[in-house]
């Protein structure tokens, strides 16, 4: 329909701007993210930016980002119909020394900005039974244990197992689903990656060798279109075979 | 080193007070809950009952959890060689009407508490290097989606995920593990156990029947055991052979489409 947009968080970076490039041709999309700036940036770099709209949200504060985004619809007078939770903060942090603020910044980007969105675009009033299907971007973190991540594993595992209990609470009118990615360059993670013997452990820990963002913006298109039409309450995995050298 | 106790957190009821019993004979706990009233009654239940301490904390206020145990051990000349985190709370929100303050009061005394409380477990200065193992009591709701429980099955699916990095990097010292608990009668849920057509969905969908706290409190005093020495970031599921069980379809003759009205109107309803 006409009106219906797809909704992208952590769309000016990393795999929310590699989503947003590949759904741009075919979708209307309304991407959000902290920095106005760089969001444009993002908008302009995809095909037809005309049609694509911004949503400026610091989606570490929860406080009114469900009223938020209900007053951006209302005021473009548009609908979500798929919302991809791309948005994510990492935080390394060791047992003995884990602060509860950066804990919390963690959860808030990473799984509770997601139930704030899903509110209001489950609330018929709002978004008028648009909602088609929600994707979150996990992480092979949330089966994989690492020292220092147990904090952003968490929130992924959080993330992963809130997509069942949505996925049976919303079908069969939305499917969720949570895509597992292993790790791949972005600008979260450059610094780690100019290590060579980072890139090194990288190569030999994934069979396909080095992955690019463009291989999880895949499978969302995927996960997102009517070909997965009965594939709901899913985790899957985009690791290079990560998993399977384990 | 000072004397060497089990921390359980939720002891005041349900499960954690299971486990209190059942550890009571063999080892010094300390019972923590909101209740002090509560947590007195569970001590002199258990065997023994002068040697376990009391620490009355509302772990929904994350605030000083760290320091206060931290002092606790420090006042009683202890440290913790085993902690259970038994605390939980549920809560049914929809997905319409997700309410953030109650969202966060969830994940304060289901996921963020055990991380304050792990981070002086973890200091040598605090705890000694005592530690040996961390339990979680997590929940099937992890891994079985139902209408309702997107919240609870999320804090549940964070703190699996959470035992498997800690206990990467707790090792080898620290073992970390969850158990999953299928649905358990406790106070808890008592109001769900009181519908007949619920005790028939429960009865139904664990071909073990219905499963009690000291089934979870024999599984926790395993893992904390050292006949697990080899176990760590595991996921115990302890459910009667309710996550390996298909239901049945509606309408066969044999008595169970009483059974698929139950599962349509609680969903997988969890302790």
């Amino acid at each position: 329909m006409d009106n219906h947009y797809t909704l992208i968080t952590g769309a000016a970076s990393g795999f929310g701007r590699c989503i947003a490039w590949k759904l741009a041709s075919s979708r209307k999309l309304l991407l959000a993210d902290i920095n106005a700036e760089k969001l444009d940036e993002a908008r302009k770099s995809c095909e037809n930016p005309d049609r694509h709209l911004m949503w400026v949200r610091d989606l570490n504060r929860l406080d009114g980002i469900g009223d938020d985004l209900a007053a951006c619809l209302a005021a473009n007078k548009i609908a979500i119909e798929h919302f991809i939770h791309s948005a994510g903060v990492f935080g390394i942090q060791f047992a003995r020394a884990n602060e509860m603020t950066l804990v919390t910044q963690v959860f808030n980007v990473n799984l509770f900005s997601a139930m704030e969105i899903i509110r209001p675009l489950a609330q018929k009033r709002v978004n008028r039974g648009a909602l088609r299907s929600i994707t979150f971007i996990s992480s092979i973190n949330s089966r994989l244990g690492a020292k220092g991540y147990y904090t952003y594993a968490a929130s992924k595992g959080a993330l992963n197992a809130m997509a069942l209990s949505l996925a049976v609470e919303l079908a069969p009118a939305v499917r969720v689903n949570s895509v597992l990615p292993s790790i791949i360059e972005t600008e979260m993670n450059r610094e780690h990656f100019a290590n060579p013997d980072f890139a090194a452990s990288m190569r030999a820990t994934h069979p396909l060798g080095l992955g690019r963002p463009e291989d999880v913006a895949e499978v969302v298109e995927f996960l997102v279109s009517d070909r997965a039409r009965w594939i709901t309450g899913q985790e899957l995995v985009v690791d290079g075979g990560r998993f399977a050298v384990k | 080193m000072g004397e060497i106790y089990t921390l359980i957190t939720g002891a005041s009821s349900g499960f954690g007070r299971s486990i209190a019993r059942k550890l009571s004979p063999s080892r010094k706990l300390i019972l923590a809950g909101r209740s002090a009233e509560k947590l007195e009654a569970v001590r002199n239940a258990c065997e023994t009952p002068e040697r376990h301490l009391l620490w009355v904390r509302d772990l929904s206020r994350l605030d000083g959890i760290g320091e206060e145990l931290a002092s606790l051990l420090a006042a009683k000349k202890i440290a913790i060689e085993h902690f259970i985190h038994s605390a939980g709370i549920i809560s049914i929100q929809y997905a319409r009407a997700i309410e953030m303050a109650s969202v966060i009061r969830l994940f304060n005394v289901n996921l963020f508490s055990a991380m304050e409380i792990i981070r002086p477990l973890t200091r040598k200065k605090t705890n000694q290097e005592a530690l040996r193992s961390i339990t979680f009591i997590s929940s099937i709701a992890s891994r079985v989606g139902a209408s309702g429980y997107s919240v609870y099955s999320a804090s549940k699916g964070a703190v699996n995920a959470l035992s498997l990095s800690l206990a990467v990097e707790l090792a080898p010292a620290v073992r970390v593990n969850a158990v999953l608990p299928g649905i358990i009668g406790t106070e808890m849920n008592r109001e769900h156990f009181a519908d007949p057509d619920f005790v028939a969905f429960v009865q139904a969908t664990h071909p073990l029947g219905f499963g009690r706290p000291e089934d979870v409190a024999d599984a926790v005093e395993f893992l904390a055991s050292d006949r697990a020495r080899w176990i760590t970031g595991q996921e115990m599921v302890v459910d009667g052979g309710r996550s390996v069980f298909a239901p049945p379809r509606a309408g066969k003759a044999d008595g169970t489409e009483s059974t698929a009205t139950g599962r349509a109107r609680h969903g997988n309803l969890d302790s």
